[in-house]
């Protein structure tokens, strides 16, 4: 087996100096079920159990969490989604 | 007891009894008399996007609140008709069930809403008031319905 010679990649989109985007926000609420909440992650971000339900605890025990990121436009949409889904989201500049 | 949702063969088979079906349907109407700047489930339902920023809020809001009255009803129209259907069909498709969850899920945030439900742990001390028991009740046939849709979609649990 071999592996690749390493490449230099810079980590962060240059164009992230520009814009640095808008974070989608979830909060905590006492009434929606855990497994509803992972489920809607799932569905609505694509995100896999593990991350889904990674995403969830961080929502029930600190929380909050940052479930997606992008430009306002898209972020916007992901808030209405989450919205229509009945979670609690906002959205604030990264 | 018989679970109420179960996948068999790709399908989603629905054991309710009539009694629920008759709760469940009165669900629309509870969801159509949310409103008013008293009730704290309006805002529940339609939270403040943009909290620091009160022109941007009102932007945001102008931009959602037709489109996401019109998803809401087409979420309670065909929980409505897929309630009626589910009487003789026993079934639901994945479309029916996600406007299920969604629907069922709202009335929860609405009755949470109304009992001034804020913090975690509420479930130890909701005594015997049958406004808390249906709120329980309601997570339960919830609860049931993700994990089937879960396998349906996902193909686990």
């Amino acid at each position: 087996m071999t592996a690749p010679t390493p490449v230099a990649v810079p980590d962060v989109d240059e164009r992230d100096d520009v814009d640095p985007g808008w974070n989608v926000v979830v909060w905590n609420d006492p009434v929606n079920l855990m497994s509803y909440v992972v489920f809607v992650f799932r569905k609505l971000f694509g995100y896999n159990v593990e991350k889904a339900t990674k995403l969830m605890l961080a929502v029930h025990h600190e929380g909050r969490a940052i479930v997606a990121h992008g430009p306002l436009e898209k972020a916007e949409l992901d808030c209405y989604r989450l919205h229509h889904h009945g979670l609690w989201a906002t959205l604030e500049q990264a | 007891m018989k679970r109420p949702f179960r996948v068999r063969g790709g399908r989603l088979r629905v054991d309710l009894e009539p009694e629920v079906l008759e709760l469940l349907s009165g669900i629309p109407d509870l969801l159509e008399n949310v409103g008013g700047d008293g009730d704290p489930a309006t805002r529940r339902l339609a939270p403040v996007a943009h909290p620091g920023d009160p022109a941007a809020a009102r932007a945001y809001d102008e931009l959602t609140d037709a489109e996401l009255a019109r998803a809401r009803n087409v979420d309670r129209a065909g929980f409505v008709s897929s309630l009626e259907a589910v009487r003789t069909r026993r079934e639901l498709d994945i479309e029916e069930a996600d406007m299920w969850l969604r629907v069922i899920g709202e009335a929860r945030l609405v009755l949470g809403a109304r009992l001034g439900i804020l913090e975690d742990g509420w479930e130890a001390d909701a005594g015997a008031d049958p406004r808390y028991a249906i709120l329980g009740y309601l997570g339960y046939l919830q609860e049931d319905l993700v994990h089937a849709l879960n396998r349906l979609m996902f193909g686990g649990g």
